[in-house]
């Protein structure tokens, strides 16, 4: 980082402050963007460097140059800059964009915006020269900045052509001050204050217009005659041949300038131009002497626009139409001299530990030999820090046989376009990294005597390996992940946990899910050793992923905690509370937490996921978000809002393509979901959309809704047809052992049972429930169809010998989970009526007298009044008219 | 715009500027200067231009020649 960039630059000796340019500047601290734009040469950083230390404002100032074109480049230079006033700012933030994959930009300028907001002061963010970006990513980054600013910081842009950022939305909400060269251009009075009082020149009035009208005011210009002008007898004269010349303006000025410097000036001036920033060193070296400071200050002094970079006056510039016309000029005069300029520079750079301008002088003689020699040896680095788009630079401009020879380059530049979506580019570079490897070395003689070699062979694979895991090639990957485990030496964390995580990603391909599970456990270990946020979030992701497929819910929520644990550590608890990849983490979790029967907790993970999916535009995780949110919401008792989550997943899934695995997952919670709350005809819709039919054939991808479907026909009292379809369904779960499906199926066929009154086998099949779930803690199975089974629990827990073999734990969280389902249900002022109960109230409606009810229902006069005595206690009144007007008010009937 | 292009720019820049012009041919007619030349990209024109901006050059119009 060049920490010259950060300074701001000194207005000058001869400046003229100008009010009314403050005066309009200061308007700007009402704003969100002062943009100051305007040709090379019209003093705009001089007026606002001037505007700036005239009023105190802090400020972080950005120059720009080309290099900056990376958008970890461009936001590291100006987190480094708000440091300057604030020496905590960003460090979660640069920790994060130094890391060689990351979330995405959008995320880390929200955690630099909530920096923004814990600083208590009122600053500006100067980004000058800004015209030098061209990179899309950083304009996008910068006009989301403008979007989001908070209200104390302020950003100016100085640039010689308007941004690409959206300026009209800005200038019709009133956020924008623009100063243009129409306010920036010298009048004639201010070219009679600047020649008269400043330079003591002695200009008349008529001059002064007539410069103006020459220059238009033009500040680089005037600054150019006045040069020249020295020595001059007859100013007058001067400028009057100056008005009668059609020439560009700044070559006849520069030729009058140079004549009145030494030789030696003049060969100083010309040689050094080739330098974006000088130092008297770099100079000394370049131009083999000794005198270089000296010079440049003296420079500075006669205003021969040098500006000095630092406050130490180490390093210099020229102002660049300045340096434009003094290299213009030494391209026609010593050709051959260029490049021996150059390659001294490029030695100095390099010697002096600049290796990134020496490389900008390889560049620019097109020594591209050179080049990728200076390249190849800090590419790691560069990796490393995450400046991807740099590396994709390089890669574009240098020749590619050149690239092709060499391993380091290759290997970094293929990662990257691998992981920015150019797999194939990738791999041909990969590929050539591997040919030079092994034509320079071989492999089978490689041994500890270099581990330097055996690294990078280790890591080369590694790269390979997680290629091949991309293209889905688990063979290929397994053979190069365990080349890399070989090689690899044991503090290359990072590479370790790529390479377990590409080994676990073919294990999950090829269908082993428990290596896949340890090989992702090994790559989460690696990955937090090397403090790598991509890596970790990644692996987390997939690990508690494969872990919930196998049904292991509290290791899959173990797994999401311990990584929120170490990301909240790390200050990173808003980055996966807001970036949408971290969506998933969130349904996992809350998920998990919703089957533990923990709703409160649920609901807060299933709140920050719908916020997140609203981001994002991934359907699958739409889905599954809105999913978890319609059970969580119906948990809570809020049915209304419950249904309206199934109904918005509906209009995802009508929109797209979707896997029939999740659409029936769907479609079962929707048709369970009217079938909990009586709501039948909505429920017959469904069945008679989906034409299911009792021989249907049943797989494991429709099962979910024909188990609904089987309760649905239950209620329907087509026993017959749903004990078909009941047992169907157990053979499959059972023999695949699908353990989460088989308790629903068994849940199910004990309300089956029951409706068929065969109590032994209703008992029989909701204990091996109960079993089943214990383990992994899965409460909310037995919450589901509580209406149906709550009377068979009841049984259950009082009798010891049907439980001997269950946790009590479990048992006891099923009784908490019914107690707080019950709170929930009295907070809405629906108590549950039972089946028996609801069946009673209808005949009621249908004007039945007790004993006709009784009649019907093969029980006794007396059972009825029992059930009216529960009846007008659970809805809370006191007559039979009110007891079938509630009971409709409800939905019940 | 792609192929051979005629930018006019007011005022008399001499022919020793060919250089920073890549690949354009200079004449001058009245008081301005004619750049004509092969542009191959956007990015190609856009470098011109851009230069033309940074040189302060008063720009007064770019053609497609025919």
């Amino acid at each position: 980082m060049l920490l010259t960039k950060l300074h701001i630059p000194s207005a000058g000796n001869n400046i003229i402050h100008r009010t009314e340019l403050s005066e309009k500047l200061n308007q700007g601290l009402n704003r969100k963007l002062i943009l100051v734009s305007a040709p090379a040469g019209f003093g705009k950083t001089t007026v606002v460097s001037d505007w700036i230390s005239q009023n105190n404002i802090p400020t972080a100032w950005f120059s720009i140059d080309k290099a900056d074109n990376d958008p970890v480049e461009f936001l590291s230079y100006i987190i480094a800059g708000i440091q300057n006033i604030h020496s905590e700012f960003g460090l979660t933030s640069l920790t994060l964009l130094n890391s060689p994959s990351k979330p995405s930009i959008q995320s880390i300028i929200s955690l630099l915006i909530n920096d923004i907001l814990q600083i208590k002061l009122n600053f500006i963010l100067v980004l000058d020269d800004f015209h030098q970006i061209t990179n899309k990513d950083i304009l996008e980054l910068v006009t989301f900045l403008l979007d989001h600013i908070p209200g104390n910081i302020h950003t100016l842009i100085i640039t010689r052509s308007d941004p690409s950022l959206s300026i009209s939305k800005l200038r019709s909400q009133h956020q924008l001050l623009e100063v243009r060269s129409s306010d920036l251009s010298f009048s004639a009075n201010d070219i009679s204050i600047l020649f008269n009082k400043k330079l003591k020149l002695k200009l008349s009035i008529e001059d002064s217009y007539s410069l103006e009208t020459k220059t238009e005011g033009w500040i680089a210009g005037l600054q150019l005659a006045a040069l020249s002008m020295q020595g001059k007898e007859d100013i007058s004269k001067f400028i009057q041949d100056l008005k009668g010349d059609n020439r560009y303006i700044m070559d006849y000025l520069m030729e009058e300038v140079l004549k009145n410097q030494t030789d030696d000036i003049k060969e100083f001036l010309l040689q050094t131009s080739i330098l974006e920033q000088m130092s008297a060193p770099l100079c000394n070296a370049i131009l083999n002497r000794n005198d270089s400071q000296l010079i440049l200050e003296e420079l500075e002094k006669n205003n021969m626009f040098v500006i000095p970079l630092d406050n130490e006056r180490k390093w210099f510039r020229y102002h660049h139409l300045f340096a434009d016309l003094l290299k213009q000029r030494l391209q026609l005069i010593e050709k051959e001299t260029i490049s021996k300029l150059h390659n001294k520079a490029i030695e100095w750079f390099n010697n002096n530990s600049m290796s990134a301008l020496a490389i900008e002088h390889a560049i620019e003689t097109k020594n591209f030999e050179k080049s990728i020699q200076l390249i190849g040896n800090m590419v790691e680095e560069m990796w490393e820090k995450g400046q991807h788009v740099a590396i994709l630079n390089y890669g574009n401009i240098l020749p590619e046989e050149l690239i092709r020879k060499n391993a380091n380059f290759c290997l970094y530049y293929a990662w990257v376009l691998i992981i920015s979506g150019q797999v194939q580019k990738g791999a041909t570079f990969l590929n050539d990294a591997e040919t030079i490897f092994n034509s320079k070395c071989d492999n089978n003689i490689l041994n500890n005597s270099n581990p330097d070699k055996k690294n990078l062979w280790g890591k080369i694979t590694v790269a390979s390996a997680y290629l091949h895991s991309q293209l889905n090639n688990p063979a290929n990957t397994i053979k190069y992940f365990k080349i890399a485990l070989d090689n690899l030496g044991t503090e290359e964390s990072l590479w370790l946990g790529w390479g377990w995580y590409a080994f676990g990603m073919a294990q999950f391909s090829l269908g082993d899910l428990s290596q896949s599970i340890n090989a992702f456990n090994e790559a989460f270990k690696f990955g937090k050793q090397s403090h790598n946020i991509h890596l970790i979030s990644t692996v987390a992701q997939r690990l508690s992923d494969c872990e919930q497929q196998l049904g292991h819910y509290r290791s899959a929520y173990e797994k999401c905690s311990e990584f929120m644990t170490y990301m909240n550590d790390n200050g990173y608890s808003d980055i996966v509370n807001s970036d949408w990849s971290y969506a998933g983490l969130h349904v996992t979790i809350g998920n998990t937490l919703y089957m533990f029967g923990n709703s409160d907790k649920a609901y807060e993970s299933a709140q920050i996921a719908y916020k997140m999916y609203k981001e994002s535009k991934d359907i699958m995780l739409g889905i599954s978000v809105l999913l978890l949110n319609s059970m969580v919401l119906s948990t809570r008792g809020e049915d209304k809002e419950s249904e309206q989550m199934i109904l918005e997943a509906e209009k995802l899934c009508e929109n797209n393509q979707l896997l029939p695995y999740l659409y029936n997952i769907l479609q079962s919670l929707k048709l369970m979901f009217y079938l909990n709350r009586k709501q039948e005809e909505k429920a017959k819709k469904i069945v008679n959309k989906l034409n299911l039919n009792p021989t249907d054939k049943v797989d494991h991808l429709n099962e979910a809704v024909y188990l609904a479907y089987a309760y649905y026909l239950l209620i329907q009292g087509q026993n017959k047809e749903a004990g078909t379809i009941l047992s169907r369904l157990h053979d499959i779960t059972y023999t695949s052992k699908r353990v989460e499906r088989l308790i629903a199926v068994k849940i199910i066929y004990a309300i089956y049972y029951k409706y068929t009154r065969d109590s032994d086998k209703a008992y029989e099949n909701l204990i091996e429930a109960i079993a089943l779930a214990a383990p992994e803690n899965l409460v909310m199975f037995f919450i589901h169809n509580i209406r149906e089974i709550e009377d068979l629990l009841v049984v259950i827990f009082k009798k010891p010998a049907y439980i001997e073999k269950i946790p009590p734990q479990f048992i006891e969280n099923i009784k908490i989970a019914i107690e707080k389902h019950r709170k929930v249900l009295k907070k809405n002022n629906i108590e549950v009526l039972s089946i028996r109960e609801i069946e009673i109230i209808k005949y009621m409606a249908n004007h039945m007298s007790n004993q006709e009810i009784a009649d019907k229902l093969f029980i006794s006069h007396n059972t009825v009044k029992t059930h009216l005595k529960n009846i007008f206690l659970k809805l809370e009144i006191d007559s039979r008219s009110k007891a079938i007007a509630k009971a409709k008010e409800l939905g019940l009937i | 715009m792609k192929g051979k292009t005629i930018i006019i720019v007011q005022g008399y820049l001499d022919k020793k500027w060919k250089n920073s012009f890549d690949g354009m041919e200079f004449s001058y007619e009245e008081e301005n200067t004619i750049l004509i030349g092969n542009i191959k990209d956007k990015a190609h024109l856009h470098g011109i231009l851009n230069q033309i901006r940074d040189l302060n050059l008063k720009l007064i119009s770019v053609n497609p020649a025919e």
